[in-house]
């Protein structure tokens, strides 16, 4: 034990002495708080409207029921505002009195369609044919906050696994662990000190995230279990890199490599249907990510809970002993 | 000096090439276009679904009918269950969703809108007027609405299929800004090695030995680029604006990888700083799938012009004028950044 805190107490200090351990601790962080502001711009995106002022104040409040409004003072200035990259509809009169729909050419369909109604209904166009009501289920987290935070918190993770890749490769090219492999300290203990970083940091960021993000759940155990769980694949995938990684240049390129491959499998997560998430089931990070949104959404149950687990073991199995060798050997 | 720039940089394409890096472009191109291709669906969207039920018989039933029927031929996301109950179930286990539950209101029929809880009064008031536009028929109709288009020339309604829309993300986060990365831990091994100070006692100067770096970056990503467009969309882009467009953003985020290294000792003290800044520069991948949502501080990142340039080169749309200003901003840029370096790299030199 000893030995394996000594190894932890170095790679603090190296940590410590480039300030890499201070930016690991304070990044997700402040990614998080990042999308914390972000958050709401996004939940005001319906859709925005440019509107001549000319219109009055009753037209104007009525398109603010609809989305984000912008005035301006003329026809051309609204007619710039329409030629900038992003979507908005250009609102005015003509001369009849009519009113005036201004768009760029390339907007999608909404944006030609939501103005239109909201007049229709200024004028009094449609029926009351049927009553309307409206109910929530309560669900007070946006998609972007859960998936928001859900990738900070595989990226936190991740995070642990290349602290100790690039402090492995440091070890190798000032050749301290060919000295470390003439003391008593053996290889497992070596991976211990090398992992306690790895597993310490993700858990105190998973659970900051939820905390500020303002996701409680109830099943904070389980959230500590899948994000220990989940470190196991991000420290191997640290060692791997750390063992096939000459120097830190060959480091950078194969986490560019590693990660880019999984980052796919979570945004896949994201964007596939569940039918096609069979494509995904070899990525490790895949199962964290489901494991980590079911626990937040409050939707596991103990089948779940074991599939995801095992699958995460199972992969971290699987690459482990395709891989031991390389590491025994890289770590000599 | 043209034959020392020459000479560098096949010296750092040596270099990129013994790490793995053209390797590792190629292989992540070639994962990324067959993934597009032939992995994610045509019809993947990212609008919401909407769960509906009817408990409802009035005569009003069959317009109802008629009006949902529509919109479920054309949105693959209007899914019909048999109770409110359920379309409760299975919003809970998708929280990018709707319900809708038709049932007799005291004398004519209500809907009933189940939301999640977190959508604004915006989003709400929206789908009611588009639920009333849609009983009603009447958004076409009305001939006290006229329309401008400004630009008449440009398609309309491309109707891309989802997947090959990722096409210019994938080619804006890695062709594009490839260079931001690797270029630091080419930098960080020369510092290492010492190669830089025994550089500058030669008759070489700081411009080229920076320039010959940004050259095999944008050479990466033209490869990069080449290989994902041919499978993606095969002839059918503009490749002299899409490879101009590529080589303009290399030089830029590269000169941007290089200011960043200038700033540190070591890799370990920048990664963290390549991986948020990163984030930050991925964040327009937002506006590009919701073009209505363009905050200030979305719109001022450079990758968010060079998205919709980037998908304009790739499906044509006859809006030239994206492409135009994105290569004059990004040139501008290209040429400030890269002499910022060279300042940076001049300023460090002497430092040490």
């Amino acid at each position: 034990m000893k030995r394996i805190l000594s190894i932890f107490k170095r790679d603090l200090q190296n940590s410590f002495r480039d300030n890499l351990l201070l930016y690991m601790i304070i990044i997700p962080i402040i990614l998080t708080i990042g999308l914390k502001f972000f958050i709401p711009s996004t939940q005001s995106a319906s859709s925005q409207f440019a509107l001549n002022e000319a219109l009055g104040n009753e037209v104007i409040e009525e398109f603010k029921k609809y989305g984000k409004v912008e005035i301006y003072s003329s026809n051309e200035e609204i007619s710039d505002r329409v030629n900038d990259i992003d979507d908005i509809a250009g609102i005015t009169k003509n001369e009849e009195g009519n009113f005036e729909l201004i768009l760029e050419g390339n907007e999608d369909y909404e944006t030609e369609r939501i103005p239109k109604m909201i007049i229709n209904d200024l004028q009094g166009v449609y029926l009351d044919t049927v009553n309307f009501e409206i109910n929530d289920i309560g669900a007070t987290t946006p998609p972007i906050a859960l998936y928001g935070a859900l990738s900070i918190m595989v990226t936190a993770i991740m995070l642990g696994g290349v602290t100790t890749g690039f402090n492995i490769i440091d070890e190798k090219e000032s050749g301290t662990i060919k000295a470390l492999s003439v003391t008593p300290m053996t290889k497992f203990q070596f991976i211990m000190g090398k992992s306690f970083l790895g597993l310490v940091l993700p858990i105190v960021h998973v659970f900051i995230i939820v905390w500020i993000i303002g996701i409680f759940t109830p099943n904070s155990l389980l959230l500590l279990l899948m994000t220990v769980v989940s470190s196991l694949i991000s420290l191997l995938i640290g060692f791997l890199i750390g063992v096939i990684s000459n120097n830190q240049i060959s480091g950078i390129a194969n986490m560019k490599g590693i990660f880019v491959l999984l980052s796919l499998s979570v945004i896949g997560a994201m964007l596939l249907p569940l039918d096609k998430h069979i494509f995904l089931y070899w990525s490790p990070i895949y199962w964290s990510f489901m494991g980590i949104k079911d626990i937040l959404l409050n939707d596991v149950t103990s089948t779940k809970l074991l599939i995801n687990i095992g699958a995460i073991l199972a992969l971290t199995g699987i690459v482990y002993l395709s891989t031991k060798n390389k590491i025994k050997q890289g770590l000599s | 000096m043209i034959k020392r720039f020459l000479w560098l940089t096949k010296k750092d394409a040596v270099t990129a090439y013994r790490n793995y890096y053209f390797l590792i472009v190629v292989a992540l191109a070639l994962l990324f276009t067959l993934l597009i291709r032939f992995v994610v669906p045509e019809d993947t969207s990212v609008k919401a679904t909407v769960f509906y039920s009817t408990n409802y018989s009035g005569e009003l039933r069959t317009q109802l009918d008629e009006t949902i029927g529509q919109s479920k031929d054309t949105n693959q996301n209007v899914v019909s269950v048999d109770s409110r109950e359920e379309i409760i179930e299975k919003m809970k286990e998708n929280t990018n969703s709707f319900g809708m539950f038709i049932k007799q209101g005291d004398s004519r029929p209500t809907i009933e809108f189940i939301f999640q809880g977190y959508e604004n009064d915006q989003s709400r008031n929206t789908l009611i007027i588009a639920m009333k536009d849609s009983l009603s028929g009447k958004t076409a109709e009305n001939p006290k609405i006229d329309t401008i288009v400004l630009k008449e020339n440009i398609s309309r309604d491309m109707n891309i299929p989802m997947n090959k829309n990722i096409l210019p993300l994938f080619l804006v986060m890695e062709p594009a800004m490839l260079g931001f990365v690797l270029i630091v831990s080419l930098i960080f091994m020369e510092k290492e090695e010492g190669t830089i100070r025994a550089y500058v006692i030669t008759p070489g100067k700081i411009p080229e030995y920076l320039a010959s770096k940004i050259t095999v970056m944008v050479v990466l990503g033209i490869i990069s680029t080449l290989i994902g467009s041919l499978i993606v969309v095969g002839f059918n882009a503009d490749y002299l604006s899409l490879l101009a467009l590529v080589i303009v953003s290399g030089i830029f985020f590269s000169a941007l990888g290089l200011i960043l290294a200038s700033f540190f000792e070591n890799i370990s003290q920048s990664i963290i700083w390549l991986i948020v800044i990163s984030i930050i520069l991925s964040l327009p991948t937002v506006s590009y799938f919701f073009p209505s949502f363009a905050p200030i501080y979305i719109k001022i990142l450079p990758t968010y012009s060079m998205m919709f340039a980037i998908r304009e080169a790739v499906f044509s749309t006859g809006n030239t004028g994206i492409i135009t200003s994105t290569l004059i901003t990004f040139t501008v840029l290209s040429i400030i950044s890269y002499l910022l370096a060279i300042f940076a790299y001049n300023r460090s030199l002497l430092r040490d």
